[in-house]
């Protein structure tokens, strides 16, 4: 008889839950509106699959995400760089980005409508701010982390400031970089509810506002599922890719 | 050269000078902290005297530069390139074209014995190879003088052994000026053409010593032993030295 | 007891005339004012969490969530019609609005419903328009920006736009649905079985508001701008277009139903019995006990 490996735990610990969800929904322990039953959750899911509403909103959200994610990995890669690099970057960038890091993306909302209108673009800009943060601190501690001896090493073999941002410290500090951008898309990925309020008629975050507000929390829950699995299945995708990349690693 | 130096806040080096023959082989020892360590560092370019100055054919030296290779007793290769992507850097920097640059490397990975692992990363080698891979990077620019801080200081007694074999095997082909630091006496004895004794800090030169032995050197030839003893006991006064003030102080 | 109400709206104006009148105090209540809530649905959700007993709300969330188990009843009418569609300059008729930026607040909301209709009467349909869904307080500025065609929301989102010349008025929601429901009074059903006095002074004091507002608007008016923070020009044009009326909407309301069903807002299986639902959900008793008085 084979062994009970770890992988049937995790397996079985996601099964009894839904099973022990089902029971209590049988108990009537809470009203239907609260505490929807899976199987209710199932009979949404497979019903907004048919009718392609929610392949129409997840393919939505997806490209929301990716290109506030792309904008904010542009931007937040190069200026993270200088940042590491040069004091002067530094001093002048460092007062107004801590000043602005702290603000949610949910705050963010009233101007984002203001100056970039509804729907689409307001919700790449909420998302960028979310995605945004993450890659350049990870950026910037990736440069800032770049060994001395290393930069030393080269120095004595006759390079320029150019040669070592190039050939040593950019190299240096992929690993951190990636590291950003992976905790960058899933923030970003994160964001979708609120970026997708800003005047937004489509996507996984306007359904469960949407949901909500007729109170179908059967359909909340499957856009939440939605939200998450795709999540998880953005941050392995990267995780693969970083492994991939990194293969010199210790 | 010639030169003396003081760092930040602390002196490290009062009065330093001597000179080193084309094609020398120089150790450094002194005790720890000394600044034997800066001294090297001043030469590459690494760090600035605040008074003195270094001259290398004649010329001041500056900034560093492929002239005065360096090896590091970290090893300091890039982990994310390959041996031979290794050794090619120096000559990427200088702008050596493709072909040219493979044919250098690939002759600097057999000059250290590391045929065969070339498309190895950093982190696949031993550390002896590592820092044979590290030497050939430094030798590919073709340096008029190869500084070697302490470069076995990390590797297990056998492989420093092997090393030194290696590094004297490398140095009779190449015909390298070298400036070695090391605090092992043994060492500098088996390695040297001259040992400079330095002081302890802020140092100055105590002593040269020459080492006229033929090599391959025996360690165990009277004339090594004495070689040996007589660095060991001005060493020791050193270092006595050095724990009587850090004492009273 | 808990009192829920929604933010800045002015159709909800008892609420502040019951207060500073002190109706509340003169039948010796204690109000516990809960909120305000920024939408109708998250008041609704306080129903069903149970942290509300009374509430001022729009008709939709409160069938939405009645249909879905959520225990309250409709006591009586706040206000009926007070809403408005409008639209840029440069546009005069509805035909005008073909292939342009409509925004709603909600699918599923009176003013879906009500564009549908002026729509339809038009020959067209939401294939015609590009409708967006926008929260109310955010329409009148980005019609201003130019990034909406036109809108229909209700008061005072229609009144701000035109009395800051950024948009006029094409049609109103009484012409296109005349004694339309817009916001109720609500209680929860074990309120009301608890406390049935308390329920009926709180009826008493909702139709003693609303009667004031109707007898006395100029006083009104000034209670208005003082809980909305609104200009009185706003109040003023909007005022034109709210009915304030205790007098529930039974039958317009079960037409509305009909409506959120067929456009699949409530699932059939929820409401199979739409008589049966409207009978339920609404309890005039009270209501015809605090007029008789």
């Amino acid at each position: 008889m084979r062994a009970v490996t770890y992988r049937h735990l995790r397996i079985l610990s996601i099964l009894l839950a839904v099973v022990v969800w089902q029971i209590i929904g049988w108990l009537g322990a809470f009203p239907r509106h609260l505490l929807p039953w899976p199987t209710s959750v199932v009979s949404s899911l497979v019903n907004l699959s048919i009718s392609g509403e929610l392949a129409s909103h997840i393919l939505t959200s997806l490209l929301r995400v990716a290109v506030g994610f792309f904008v904010a990995a542009a931007s937040a890669v190069p200026l993270g760089i200088a940042i590491g690099w040069s004091k002067v970057v530094e001093s002048l960038a460092e007062p107004i980005l801590e000043i602005i890091r702290p603000i949610p993306p949910i705050a963010w909302i009233p101007i984002a409508m203001l100056w970039f209108g509804l729907g689409f673009k307001p919700a790449v800009f909420l998302i960028f701010i979310g995605a945004f943060f993450p890659i350049l601190i990870n950026t910037v501690a990736g440069v800032r982390g770049t060994s001395k001896v290393l930069v030393e090493a080269v120095r004595t073999l006759g390079a320029s400031d150019r040669d070592i941002l190039v050939k040593v410290v950019t190299p240096s500090s992929i690993p951190s970089i990636v590291a950003g951008l992976r905790i960058g898309v899933g923030v970003g990925w994160m964001c979708l509810v609120a970026a997708e309020m800003a005047g937004a008629s489509s996507g996984l975050g306007y359904m469960v506002i949407y949901y909500s507000g007729i109170l179908e929390t059967s359909s909340v829950m499957v856009g939440m599922l939605a939200i998450g699995a795709i999540g998880y299945a953005m941050s392995y995708a990267i995780a693969r890719v970083e492994r991939r990349l990194l293969r010199w690693r210790e | 050269m010639a030169g003396s130096k003081g760092e930040n806040d602390v002196e490290a080096l009062r009065c330093v000078s001597f000179i080193v023959k084309n094609g020398e082989f120089v150790c450094l020892v002194g005790p720890t902290g000394c600044g034997k360590t800066t001294l090297l560092r001043i030469v590459a370019g690494l760090e600035q005297p605040t008074r003195g100055a270094v001259f290398l054919d004649g010329q001041l030296i500056g900034a560093p530069s492929p002239d005065r290779g360096m090896v590091f007793q970290e090893f300091a290769l890039l982990p994310w390139r390959t041996v031979i992507g290794n050794i090619e850097l120096g000559l990427e920097i200088q702008g050596v074209d493709k072909e040219a640059r493979r044919k250098i490397a690939e002759y600097h990975v057999n000059l250290v014995g590391l045929h065969g692992f070339e498309n190895k990363y950093p982190r696949e080698l031993s550390g002896g190879m590592k820092q044979r891979a590290a030497i050939a990077r430094s030798l590919a620019s073709d340096p008029k003088v190869l500084l070697m801080d302490e470069p076995f200081g990390s590797l297990d007694a056998q492989t420093r052994n092997m090393m030194q074999e290696e590094v004297l095997g490398i140095w009779s082909k190449t015909k390298k000026t070298i400036i070695f630091v090391t605090h092992s006496v043994d060492e500098a004895v088996y390695l040297a053409d001259r040992i400079v004794l330095l002081t302890a800090r802020p140092a100055s030169v105590r002593e040269i010593f020459e080492v006229k032995l033929p090599r391959p050197r025996n360690r165990l030839h009277y004339e090594f032993v004495d070689i040996r003893a007589e660095v060991l006991t001005a060493l020791s006064e050193e270092v006595r030295k050095e724990n009587w003030e850090r004492r009273s102080r | 007891m808990r009192l829920g109400y929604l933010l800045g709206d002015i159709h909800q104006l008892a609420v502040p005339v019951a207060l500073e009148n002190g109706y509340f105090a003169q039948e010796g209540l204690n109000v516990s004012l809960v909120g305000p809530f920024t939408a109708g649905p998250a008041l609704m959700k306080a129903f069903a969490a149970g942290e509300l007993d009374i509430g001022y709300v729009g008709t939709p969330p409160a069938l939405t969530h009645a249909a879905k188990g959520v225990d309250i009843q409709i006591l009586a009418s706040v206000n009926n019609e007070g809403s408005a569609l409008i639209i840029r300059n440069g546009i005069s008729r509805i035909e005008d609005l073909k292939g342009k930026i409509v925004a709603i607040p909600m699918v599923g909301s009176i003013q879906d419903i009500l564009l549908r209709v002026i729509l339809l009467r038009h020959g067209m349909s939401y294939k015609d328009l590009n409708v967006l869904e926008v929260r109310c307080p955010d329409m009148p500025a980005q019609l201003e920006v130019g990034r909406l065609d036109g809108y229909i929301a209700w008061e005072p989102y229609c009144a701000q736009a035109i009395v800051a010349g950024t948009g006029k008025l094409l049609v109103s929601s009484s012409d296109i649905w005349p004694g339309h429901p817009c916001c109720v009074l609500v209680a929860s059903r074990s309120f009301i079985a608890n406390q049935p006095s308390t329920v009926e002074k709180i009826v008493r004091i909702h139709v003693k508001a609303t009667r004031f507002i109707q007898e006395r608007p100029k006083e009104a008016m000034t209670i208005a701008a003082k809980f909305t923070k609104l200009s009185l020009p706003v109040i003023e044009d909007s005022w034109r277009r709210i009915l304030f009326d205790y007098e529930p909407k039974i039958e317009e309301t079960k037409l509305f139903t009909e409506r959120l069903i067929e456009f699949e807002v409530i699932k059939k299986s929820d409401i199979p019995d739409v008589d049966k639902f409207i009978r339920d959900v609404f309890n005039t008793e009270f209501l015809k006990r605090a007029v008789g008085l």
